[in-house]
């Protein structure tokens, strides 16, 4: 498709809006109620451009058409923005907070903003968000994210013309039924709604690195601070691969920091309640109970649960004390826990449950393939793809199941499938079978490159029922080039069989594909690369046996729902439980025997490593917390007679070993194997 | 799929009478304005209600109240009569309205023709829609015929809330089986499994009409039809807008919503919707039972069949005419009978989003695109006349002062420009100061608003001031 945009010709592959198009050759359209997380509402009325033969149109609700001919900024397409800028200028208070809207009355060089402060209009009734709707622009964005995203209702519009209001569900933000998702503060481009954090503790005085651990793909992130307390997280870069602006990242973090039952100082359990007790005999105790178990059971008596992100110098002490110091293998973590028996299916068919490509090239593929909810659990990834999709980068096939999902990815998918979860691997055996049919396969690549092409083919058969379905996506993936596969992965799964053949039958000569698990629940593939890990069965089966004797958890927040009740279940049987987390849990206040305060990773220092295997260094810190878990790791092991160096020096170590594990897996050579 | 039913408390602060309206409304109508002087204590308390009350579709006799009953002049003026005999002999019932030939359109439809030759017939007829948009009914079917989705919706869009119409009011009054019949024919075509009548809240005496045939139909017809829900408005203008009207029946605020998609595609629940007006619907059984042909006969130009066009109650023969396309206005002012008070200054068709006529303009023809020439649009047909009593600037201010109060709020020209503009004019005129801002702001409306509202709203300042320049601007 080629459009002319402001007198110079470009190609796009895809029907985009014009927004999108001008926005991805570089061209800023001014824009106030788009956001691409929503659906276009097209009323601001900023976004004008005209088109030739056709004169003025909002660019986010038309899309482009071949032989098109747009102007993005001339007289009257500027005269009817700044006109639109000035009515919306007329009531807001004086330009200060920096925000989209404010940046657009400086662009077009309006100074007006003068209107009156109404006290009334300012609620400060909600603990994270504060509300000043002197500043409305009446743009809805609050209202749509929080119907559309969040699913509630909490933001209202009253009245209509030009008495329409935004208010808050009842009347007051505080008593409102707000989830404090704060999603409305991050879709708002004039400052009406804002962090409360900021509006309490003012704009940060200075920032540093660190990584995000939220989900799997560790973010970098720019944490400002203001007295020296966190009060706000920024992407780290414009664009969304490197960004960490999601929602999530920006502020679940102050569930941990600023939690009210956060841990300042080891607890021990006596006579049924957590006691105060000091750092260096909690230590003590801890190695004791170590020593015990392993007198009393061997090295079976004792055993680790690693959960939470950890940073690699963490996982190397763990792993010093499991291995080397005790000569256990009683390691579990929440990834083998959930997903043992997923686990297994990857490594036979394909030899890794890691993605076949670091995130960011994703932005290569022509074409995406997404099934489940990878907005919830992966939100940064989730605005990469969507945005992938809007600016014609990529087509966008998504997989919906549930109805949480609709809506979101499906706003910027080219294709759309809405299937209930059981039928996943129904459709895509039909996508694949239709695949074969249509003879988008490269058969002669696939028989050198698998064991058993053969015998797949002649079991594949898909179900009558999702025909309709398997053609569009075929019509999609057919084409494609460069195809990437991204799907969240559940613990209930019974549908990766079938994406994993997807994913080999796509590969060929002419085609690259990329697989990209995700796995929602128990988001810890790190801990397994490094650790590895045991299953649940196996858990269940010591603690029954009372052959484990004391247990450190290290993490907290190991209570993911599919494997809540049997964990539970079996770690009563555990004599002595040791937890290192941030906050006291449901774990630490009822199971735990000694409980040591961790740290959250706005405080830690050390490297991370996202689950598509990318290193990123958490530099810096904040003032007084020197001793972290790294420190404390280390004071057990010397307790246990084992000495270790310095967090540089263990560092160098955990470098060396990453690189070697790289270097054999690539010369795996292994032979990829479907399975039915 | 968008969420239906939101929290009514809210939804409801949009409409103006949600809530309660006085015993008695005084209507605030652009008819009654330009009448003010017949009645004048009916005028001051149309002025004095809270909420304001905007057309109850009795202009004929304004200016009125909800508790005036008189009944317009209703006459056939075109060579074949489409609607207009459904209307001679007040309100119909079921029996008188068979007696005329009713529902024979319905079973011809039913048994002996295809869906889509049903719609052919219509594309053939040339038939346009007559709520003001003027866009072919045949091909509006068609495109929600060939949608994939099978679910499918008809509105019937009673809202109309023009100044100085009520041709839609008298035909859901006196023979409300029209519409329906010509509802259930463009259900059946399209493939609509449930209709909805959308009637405004200041017609009772229709939605009583539409109610009881409705209730009286049931019984009388053997064939197995679409369910029809009657739904009343609670007071706003914006609704009648077809996105707003689809937005309003799913228990949203009414505001519009851009096209494309048209409804066609993604209407009511996101499925494919069409929505008619009542009198377009009025034409589907003379067109069914004679042919496409014979009303294509009828007319001139891109305008096809009859138009029924109501008039004032400035004129000396206030009501509703049926007229064929094409008749000159001057023909049509004629019939009027001339004006009770004063001389004819100018007429304002399809108010309040179209421009002004003046006298000069008069040998124009009555059509869609003919009237858009002279800056001015067919919109419901209706025709205000006003004399030298009502200054162009007051009529202006009158017309953008509805078009503020009505404004849904939604974009950002027409919540806060019609409201600057409403300012301005509060005084009648415009000062020579004040001229550039109010062009800026009028073509930024006619550049940028999100739907017909807005748009129109400018138009109609520049239609202003492109032929009363002169009386609107006061110097300093």
């Amino acid at each position: 498709m080629k459009v002319k945009i402001d007198g110079v010709e470009y190609k796009f592959e895809k029907k985009i809006s014009i927004l999108n198009a001008a926005r991805k050759v570089g061209i800023d359209i001014p824009t106030l109620c788009y956001d691409r997380r929503l659906s276009p509402n097209a009323s601001c009325r900023l976004c004008l451009v005209k088109i030739k033969g056709k004169g003025i149109v909002t660019s986010c609700t038309t899309p482009i058409e071949d032989g098109m001919e747009v102007v993005t900024d001339d007289d009257e397409v500027r005269k009817a923005v700044r006109m639109n800028l000035r009515l919306l200028s007329s009531r807001y208070p004086k330009p200060a907070l920096k925000k989209r809207f404010d940046q657009l009355l400086e662009r077009y060089g309006l100074k007006e903003g003068g209107g009156a402060i109404n006290r009334e209009e300012i609620d400060d009734s909600h603990p994270f968000i504060y509300v000043d709707m002197n500043r409305c622009i009446n743009c809805y964005n609050c209202v749509r994210v929080c119907e559309d995203i969040a699913g509630r209702l909490v933001w209202r519009i009253t009245n209509r013309g030009a008495e329409s209001r935004i208010i808050a569900e009842g009347g007051s933000l505080g008593r409102s039924s707000c989830i404090s998702c704060r999603a409305c503060v991050d879709v708002c481009p004039s400052g009406a709604i804002e962090d409360a954090m900021l509006v309490k503790y003012g704009t940060p005085e200075r920032y540093y690195w660190s990584v995000c651990n939220m989900c799997s793909l560790a973010c970098r992130v720019s944490v400002g601070v203001s007295r020296n307390k966190p009060v706000l997280i920024r992407p780290a870069g414009e664009k969304p691969l490197d960004a960490g602006g999601c929602l999530k990242g920006r502020y679940i973090w102050e569930d941990a920091f600023y939690s009210a039952e956060r841990l300042h100082y080891p607890l021990i359990r006596k006579g049924g309640f957590l006691k105060k007790v000091d750092i260096k005999d909690a230590i003590g105790i801890a190695s004791e109970k170590i020593r015990e178990a392993v007198k009393e059971q061997g090295s079976e008596g004792f055993g680790l649960i690693v959960s939470g992100r950890l940073t690699l110098e963490e996982y190397y002490m763990l792993n010093i004390l499991s291995r080397e110091v005790i000569g256990s293998d009683n390691v579990w973590n929440s990834f083998t826990l959930c997903y043992q028996s997923i686990l297994g299916e990857f490594m036979n068919s394909i030899g890794s449950i890691w993605p076949s490509i670091p995130y960011k090239e994703i932005g290569i593929s022509d074409s995406i393939i997404v099934v489940g909810d990878v907005d919830s659990y992966h939100p940064a990834l989730g605005d990469a793809i969507r945005e992938l999709s809007l600016q014609g980068d990529a087509r966008l096939l998504v997989v919906g199941t549930s109805p949480s999902t609709e809506g979101f990815m499906q706003n910027a998918s080219d294709v759309y499938i809405k299937v209930e979860k059981e039928r996943i691997g129904g459709l895509f055996n039909c996508i694949n079978k239709r695949l074969v049919e249509e003879g988008y396969v490269d058969l002669d690549y696939l028989r050198g490159a698998t064991e058993n092409l053969g015998e797949y083919l002649g079991v594949i058969n898909g179900e009558k029922s999702c025909e309709n379905n398997a053609e569009k996506a075929v019509e999609m993936l057919g084409r494609g080039r460069n195809v990437s596969l991204i799907f969240e992965v559940e613990p209930w799964y019974e549908s990766t069989k079938e994406l994993i053949d997807t994913y080999i039958l796509l590969n060929g000569r002419e085609r690259r594909a990329n697989i990209v698990p995700l796995f929602e629940e128990c988001d810890l593939v790190d801990a397994f690369y490094i650790l590895g890990g045991r299953s649940i069965d196996d858990l269940a089966q010591k603690a029954k046996e009372r052959e484990l004797k004391t247990l450190m958890i290290v993490g907290g927040n190991i209570l993911r729902p599919a494997i809540r009740e049997r964990l539970l279940s079996s770690l009563r049987d555990v004599d002595f439980i040791i937890e290192i987390v941030p906050t006291l849990d449901y774990f630490s206040r009822y199971y735990a025997s000694l409980v040591f305060p961790g740290r959250t990773y706005l405080e830690k220092r050390g490297h991370y490593l996202s689950s598509d295997m990318t290193i990123r260094h958490a530099p810096s810190s904040l003032e007084g917390t020197e001793f972290q878990e790294f420190d404390l790791l280390k004071g057990i092991l010397e307790a246990l007679g084992y000495s270790v160096g310095s967090m540089e020096e263990v560092w160098n170590v955990v470098k060396e070993k990453i690189r070697k594990n790289v270097i054999a897996k690539n010369n795996s050579g292994k032979k990829y194997k479907f399975l039915f | 799929m968008v969420r239906i039913n939101l929290p009514k408390k809210e939804v409801n602060t949009f409409y103006n009478a949600a809530d309660t309206m006085p015993e008695e409304e005084y209507c605030s109508g652009l008819a009654c304005y330009v009448s003010r002087n017949l009645k004048k204590e009916f005028w001051k308390k149309a002025m004095a209600q809270r909420p304001r009350t905007y057309c109850l579709g009795k202009c004929y006799s304004s200016p009125s109240s909800s508790s005036t009953h008189e009944k317009p002049i209703i006459e056939v003026r075109s060579r074949k009569s489409v609607i207009g005999r459904y209307l001679l002999k007040g309100e119909l019932t079921l029996k008188d309205y068979i007696s005329l030939g009713g529902f024979k359109a319905l079973e011809y439809a039913l048994t002996s023709l295809s869906k889509r030759n049903i719609i052919k017939e219509v594309e053939k007829s040339y038939l346009r829609g007559r709520g003001g948009g003027g866009f072919p009914t045949g091909k509006k079917w068609l495109l929600a015929y060939n949608q994939k989705e099978t679910e499918r919706y008809l509105i019937v869009n009673g809202d109309e809330g023009d100044p100085g119409a009520y041709v839609d009011r008298f035909i859901m009054e006196y023979s409300p089986f029209l519409p329906i019949e010509g509802a259930l024919i463009a259900a059946h075509a399209i493939g609509a499994q449930k209709v909805y009548f959308y009637i405004r809240r200041e017609y009772p005496r229709s939605v009583a009409r539409v109610r009881e045939a409705v209730k009286s139909m049931a019984s009388f017809l053997k064939y197995k039809l679409p369910k029809i829900v009657v739904v009343v408005g609670k007071g706003s203008y914006v609704v009648g807008e077809e996105t707003a009207l689809i937005n309003a029946l799913m228990g949203r605020r009414p505001e519009p919503v851009f096209k494309p998609p048209y409804p066609t595609e993604r209407g009511l629940y996101g499925k494919p919707t069409v929505v008619n007006n009542v009198e377009t619907l009025s034409n589907i059984p003379y067109i069914i039972s004679n042919g496409g042909k014979e009303y294509y006969e009828l007319g001139f130009s891109k305008s096809r069949g009859t138009k029924l066009v109501s008039l004032n109650s400035l004129f000396k023969r206030p009501g509703i005419y049926e007229f064929e396309f094409g008749v000159p206005l001057k023909e049509i002012v004629s019939t009027g009978g001339g004006l009770k008070r004063g001389k004819v200054a100018g007429l304002l068709i399809g108010a309040p989003l179209s421009g002004v006529v003046r006298p000069e303009e008069f040998d124009t023809r009555l059509g869609y695109e003919e009237l858009e020439e002279i800056g001015s649009s067919l919109g419901h047909g209706n025709i205000i006349a006003f004399n030298e009593e009502s200054p162009p600037g007051e009529i202006l201010r009158e017309i953008v002062s509805f078009l503020s109060y009505e404004s849904c709020g939604k974009c950002t020209p027409c919540r806060l420009g019609t409201k600057k503009l409403e300012g301005i004019l509060s005084k009648g005129y415009i000062l020579r100061d004040e001229l550039e801002e109010v062009y800026d702001i009028a073509h930024t409306l006619v550049s940028s608003s999100l739907c017909g509202l807005g748009i129109g709203a400018g138009r109609v300042v520049l239609s202003f001031l492109s032929k009363y320049r002169r009386v609107i601007v006061h110097e300093g």
